[in-house]
């Protein structure tokens, strides 16, 4: 098993985050209104945590292919939010001694992770 | 419950079943999804970043509406098969727990996607949500 997922990255503009909320239909105004986000206790809009969420897929697909989708149990916090102009980074390591789990995360341009959690890949069999 | 009431944390009751939506993953929809991540470009095969759009989606249309101000905190997937373009998926919507820890009050919502066609089961998922008061 790959020690390091090949990372996964995206850029979130607001136009990337109307587009997300029009895909998923969720419109919550603390992701799509300014005004509304500006007066919220978040000081501003932020991405939909689950738009972050797929970059963790992505890096699981980027290293061992999309069969492997099949076989994934996921389980994450996200930690921070992402704000506008963010770039996100999604990605993982092979835990110490493990050959089936990966700690995985999404970081923002300051290093600073946004979603943690781990990713076991199930025997393809089970 | 009515239309106008708000769906509190009294509301979640563990083990109960809140429902099932239907969702078809059509051309369209994928389409709009890969507008915002062009690498999801696999043939046939629905981009996984979006069981958590069905999952959230199946969860805020039987459990809501809700107070604003709550945080989705966690999440999981057990998959089981990727769904692919052109199959309909049910999913069913439940609570499993809530508890109430330093002050704050936790729910999760469990759920259960299956092919409509063959009641193969796809994945499950738990959304763990800090329920606003």
């Amino acid at each position: 098993m790959q020690k390091r997922l090949n990372p996964a990255t995206n850029h979130v503009d607001f136009d990337a985050i109307l587009n997300y909320a029009d895909v998923t239909q969720d419109y919550n105004p603390i992701h799509v209104d300014k005004e509304f986000a500006a007066r919220s206790p978040m000081g501003g809009i932020i991405a939909h945590g689950t738009m972050s969420l797929a970059l963790i897929w992505q890096a699981l697909k980027n290293t061992h292919g999309a069969d492997i989708l099949d076989r994934v149990n996921l389980d994450i916090r996200f930690v921070s939010p992402v704000r506008i102009d963010d770039t996100v980074t999604g990605g993982g390591e092979l835990q110490l001694d493990s050959d089936s789990v990966y700690d995985v995360w999404v970081k923002n341009q300051n290093d600073q992770t946004v979603i943690k959690g781990t990713a076991t890949i199930k025997a393809a069999n089970g | 419950m009515s239309e106008e009431a708000v769906f509190t944390y009294d509301h979640y009751e563990p083990g109960k079943l809140y429902g099932s939506s239907e969702f078809t993953v059509d051309e369209k929809t994928v389409a709009k999804w890969r507008s915002v991540y062009p690498a999801d470009n696999d043939p046939g095969l629905m981009p996984a970043g979006m069981t958590a759009m069905i999952s959230v989606d199946a969860i805020l249309t039987h459990q809501s509406p809700r107070p604003s101000g709550g945080v989705h905190g966690g999440q999981s997937f057990d998959m089981h098969r990727m769904p692919r373009i052109g199959e309909t998926l049910i999913t069913e919507v439940r609570c499993i727990n809530k508890e109430i820890r330093k002050g704050r009050k936790w729910a999760y919502s469990q759920t259960r996607t299956t092919s409509k066609d063959t009641g193969e089961l796809l994945f499950t998922g738990i959304m763990t949500s800090l329920v606003a008061e």
